[in-house]
């Protein structure tokens, strides 16, 4: 993946290869980004459109890409930023937080696929009573396994702070569990 | 089959299984452990369960190859653009340009006008003409002495002399700049008839003598 990353950062640097570049970018974080985002956002057709955003905004504000971070990091910040923005205006759609929490937890029961486990799907409706710090840490620990000190870049929060709320997400998604799964 | 020695029988196995189905039990398995008393949500498989659907990568990074593209065709079509710009401005400076220069000969004559209305305020030499063109100096002439003539037959007895020459100037001028701007009014065909008939046929003979004869103007005759 390193050689690839660099590989990829020389293309998009030169304005000739940029297209290959977005190319192999695409080919390469797609995947990680897009269920990134739609753990986050749960609807489809909007993590499509977010993370197609995310790599027309990599691709035309490259030249802001500090190389002294890694390019997936920088990758999942501008596609986190995206998916903020989409639930923040979900969110301004929905009277009260309630509503928005009651909203998401809707569209996971009718975006799941039909043969899915039900803890499955009460973890994903879990998730989604997170607040959103620990909404982001929790989805990016658990799910992407991504060490804390790249969490802490990505979303610039000091690696305590990371732990804190991913212990607290943690016990909210446990306790969410416990008390809607039945046996 | 007597020599049938099962040891030497490949080990198969011929049941059919669902797929993935060990992974399944480990998933039930794990479930039933989870909820014990010590409940981690660590121990539950990670899985991604939302439904997608067939080839959206493929489309979504068409999308975006599309988005990204015109980007570029854009600059091309900005520099195509601008191209058109300067070129029309080049078109509109040389049209200006030309007819600048067209009009600049045509204000010529003015200009010449003016320059020689200069002397008017002049008292030392009220009516001196030295330009090199023979014409209005001609026409000039004979409009002084029109003048002259009107101002002998109307002018009072007592008019001092040193006033005559200045009058006689700014009047002189003030026709000549009218004539001059009839002049410049004419058409050229009619300028040209009446420079030739200024000349005597003599005189036309002897320029003709030294013209040099044009052979293309010979060739479009």
């Amino acid at each position: 993946m390193k050689i690839k990353e660099s590989e990829i950062i020389g293309l998009m640097s030169v304005e000739r290869t940029r297209n290959k570049g977005v190319q192999l970018m695409m080919d390469a974080y797609q995947s990680r980004l897009y269920w990134h985002i739609r753990r986050l956002i749960v609807d489809h057709d909007l993590a499509q459109d977010v993370l197609q955003d995310t790599f027309i905004k990599a691709y035309q504000n490259f030249h802001q890409f500090k190389q002294d971070s890694q390019l997936y990091t920088w990758l999942y910040r501008i596609a986190t930023n995206e998916s903020l923005q989409q639930l923040n205006k979900l969110k301004k759609m929905q009277k009260t937080d309630e509503d928005a929490e009651y909203y998401l937890q809707n569209l996971v029961a009718e975006n799941v696929e039909s043969d899915a486990e039900e803890i499955q799907i009460l973890l994903q409706k879990a998730i989604q009573t997170l607040p959103e710090k620990q909404k982001l840490v929790f989805t990016m620990r658990y799910y992407e396994d991504l060490p804390y000190e790249e969490i802490s870049q990505i979303l610039d929060m000091s690696v305590g702070t990371l732990k804190t709320n991913y212990h607290y997400a943690k016990q909210k998604v446990e306790d969410f569990l416990k008390a809607n799964y039945e046996e | 089959m007597k020599n049938l020695d099962i040891e030497n029988l490949e080990r198969k196995n011929i049941f059919k299984t669902p797929e993935s189905f060990l992974e399944e039990m480990q998933g039930k398995v794990l479930q039933k452990v989870s909820f014990g008393n010590e409940f981690d949500v660590e121990n539950l498989e990670r899985k991604n369960i939302f439904k997608t659907p067939e080839g959206f990568f493929e489309n979504m990074q068409a999308k975006v190859l599309q988005e990204v593209q015109p980007v570029e065709a854009r600059e091309e079509g900005r520099i195509v653009k601008m191209n058109w710009v300067y070129a029309a401005a080049a078109a509109i400076t040389m049209f200006f340009g030309i007819t600048f220069f067209v009009n600049q000969d045509k204000v010529a004559d003015p200009v010449y006008v003016t320059e020689n209305v200069a002397p008017e305020n002049n008292e030392t030499q009220p009516a001196t003409y030295s330009e090199p063109d023979s014409k209005p100096q001609n026409e000039e002439m004979v409009a002084l002495k029109t003048l002259e003539e009107d101002l002998t037959s109307a002018a009072p007895a007592n008019q001092k002399i040193s006033i005559k020459p200045m009058t006689i100037a700014a009047t002189n001028v003030e026709r000549t700049t009218a004539k001059k701007k009839e002049y410049v009014q004419q058409n050229p065909e009619i300028q040209v008839d009446q420079v030739l008939s200024s000349f005597t046929s003599a005189e036309l003979a002897d320029l003709g003598k030294n013209v040099e004869q044009d052979i293309y103007l010979d060739l479009y005759n």
